[in-house]
């Protein structure tokens, strides 16, 4: 939306903001940023006691509204074990005998990688065969 | 792993010592891979293995781990919890203890592969639930 905010509509908006005499301060400022050509436009209105109304004067300086990013840092979450383990013990799971089906999900998987490997030749065969 | 084995789950309840023994033949832990996966809440040794997986050779799907919390789900009923693993090259299993309420307290040890089977023997002498 921002980009799109060129001279024209702006002067229009003015307007319709100046003439229902709702409008007390002096100067009524808008900064526009065209992302395009990645300068920022700068406009500002004056009202009738100083200047023409909808007058659109380039600002010599920079706005005020301006993202620091110099400090952006980026930050990894932290965890306190303890707590967290309170939470996946108690929090996690309604039932108690909950523990002997993940148990065996590990196990399950355990077999699994195993007779993955196997298969692939990344393991000798453990199993007996019978025949 | 349990070499010479067939694949195969047991689980056993010991009520002198009150303890639930679950046994696989499975894959396996490295000492390295009981600190990486025990030791850290929601890191999935599955999801790990899935990655360097060639999906052509093996059922993807057949593989359950997905947060990497399941595990710690045996706290609940539980005080201590050992968990004792050798890989299929290791001679020394190794012994992993917690207690899961103050801290995971990370007491590593070598284990001499006898008592893997020894601990491992006492759920062995129960007719077994196997599966090839």
């Amino acid at each position: 939306m921002l980009n799109k905010l060129t001279k024209p509509i702006v002067k229009n908006l003015f307007k319709s903001i100046t003439t229902n005499s709702l409008m007390n301060a002096n100067t009524l400022k808008f900064y526009s940023k065209n992302v395009k050509l990645n300068n920022i436009q700068k406009c500002s209105f004056a009202t009738q006691t100083s200047e023409k109304p909808g007058k659109i004067i380039d600002m010599p300086e920079e706005p005020e509204i301006e993202v620091i990013a110099s400090n952006k840092e980026n930050m990894g979450f932290k965890a306190e074990t303890r707590k967290l383990l309170e939470i996946v013990t108690h929090s996690l799971y309604t039932d108690k005998e909950i523990f002997i089906r993940e148990l065996l999900s590990n196990s399950s998987d355990a077999l699994e990688k195993q007779r993955y490997l196997e298969v692939t030749g990344k393991l000798k065969m453990t199993g007996i065969i019978n025949i | 792993m349990y070499v010479g084995e067939p694949l195969f789950i047991s689980i056993n309840t010991n009520d002198k010592n009150k303890t639930i023994t679950l046994f696989d033949s499975g894959v396996g832990m490295t000492r390295q891979d009981m600190i990486d996966n025990l030791g850290t809440i929601a890191k999935s040794g599955t999801q790990n293995f899935l990655k360097n997986m060639d999906s052509s050779k093996g059922n993807t799907d057949s593989l359950i781990g997905q947060f990497g919390v399941g595990f710690y789900s045996c706290f609940m009923a539980g005080e201590k919890i050992e968990v004792i693993s050798r890989t299929q090259d290791a001679k020394k299993a190794s012994l992993w203890v917690s207690d899961g309420s103050v801290n995971i307290t990370k007491l590593f040890s070598r284990v001499n592969s006898k008592f893997l089977m020894l601990k491992t023997a006492t759920s062995l002498e129960e007719p077994r639930l196997s599966f090839t």
